[in-house]
């Protein structure tokens, strides 16, 4: 029995499929980064999840006055300056005093300007005086850092806190 | 050109995974970047946001965070010892003792939440201040903060 040659296109087709499956075995050159991929995405998920934007955060240092018989009142040894703080009534607003001034502030705003003026305008005021803030029991504490805020923005060094106290 | 062109339709399809894996890592290193891992003593508190606030960022070395805790405008507030909850102000004052004796030096940072009424406090701070600790420090929100 004789065998009869493959046509010219029966060895192109062959050859072509011999190829194939050698590209085929070749090609499993890399590496799985399956598993890579996986633990790239839960490190992704675990971050979205985790992450916080906090909120900036300020200090204001004080030092605390020594106890007198007032809270934490001071032993004052020269004429404070003395803000009052008291509630408006109407939702949280609050009512600002000075005890050493006529002119009422209006905001904190204003508080800082008088504090300002009595500190420079000749008053006898200085940045060591202290200040004293009386609050009433019920006004939210956010007013009391407000003043605070206000008398260090001015360049008072000693602002302590003290009860509220009736109006003369 | 025809060859390839037939060899290029016999493949199989697969798609590009780099640029995605690139934008995954630098979403990743972003969030590792950006992710500050908030301390369990900073209790979620609404802070005093002055007018041109004075409040600077400062580290205090030996400290005591005490925080403040509005609950409700009929309640009293929650006191807080770093994540410790104190039933009251003897207890508070009890936990500042303690803590004093093994540093002198002790600071206390008074994170009070802005609409806790000014009484609460003051009795807080009439604890420290009865305590013989010297400094303490009002947290408020900075002049930057947005």
């Amino acid at each position: 029995m004789s065998r009869v040659p493959p046509s010219p296109r029966a060895t192109r087709i062959a050859a072509r499929r011999a190829a194939r499956l050698r590209r085929r075995e070749r090609s499993p050159l890399g590496f799985n980064l399956t598993p890579m991929i996986d633990v790239t995405f839960n490190l992704l998920i675990y971050f979205v999840v985790t992450t916080s934007f906090l909120q900036a955060e300020g200090l204001l240092p004080s030092r605390m006055a020594r106890l007198g018989n007032e809270s934490t009142g001071q032993i004052l040894p020269v004429t404070p300056i003395r803000i009052f703080l008291a509630g408006d009534g109407e939702d949280d607003a609050v009512s600002i005093r000075l005890e050493n001034t006529a002119r009422i502030p209006r905001s904190f705003g204003d508080l800082y300007l008088v504090l300002a003026g009595l500190r420079g305008g000749g008053t006898g005021f200085d940045a060591g005086t202290p200040v004293v803030i009386h609050a009433e029991d019920t006004v939210a504490w956010d007013h009391v850092v407000n003043a605070f805020n206000a008398a260090k923005r001015a360049g008072f060094e000693t602002i302590s806190f003290g009860k509220a106290r009736r109006r003369r | 050109m025809r060859h390839s062109a037939r060899g290029s339709r016999n493949e199989p399809p697969s798609f590009n995974m780099t640029p995605m894996i690139d934008v995954v890592f630098l979403l990743i290193i972003f969030f590792m970047l950006v992710s500050q891992f908030s301390s369990a003593e900073n209790v979620e508190v609404e802070l005093p946001d002055p007018e041109q606030s004075q409040a600077i960022e400062a580290t205090v070395p030996e400290k005591v965070i005490l925080n403040i805790e509005y609950v409700g405008p009929d309640e009293p507030p929650a006191f807080l010892l770093g994540s410790i909850r104190v039933a009251g102000l003897a207890e508070l004052s009890r936990r500042l003792r303690n803590q004093r004796v093994g540093s002198p030096e002790l600071q206390v940072i008074l994170r009070a939440d802005k609409r806790v009424a000014y009484l609460d406090v003051r009795q807080a701070m009439e604890v420290i201040a009865a305590n013989q600790i010297e400094m303490f420090h009002i947290v408020a929100r900075p002049e930057s903060a947005p």
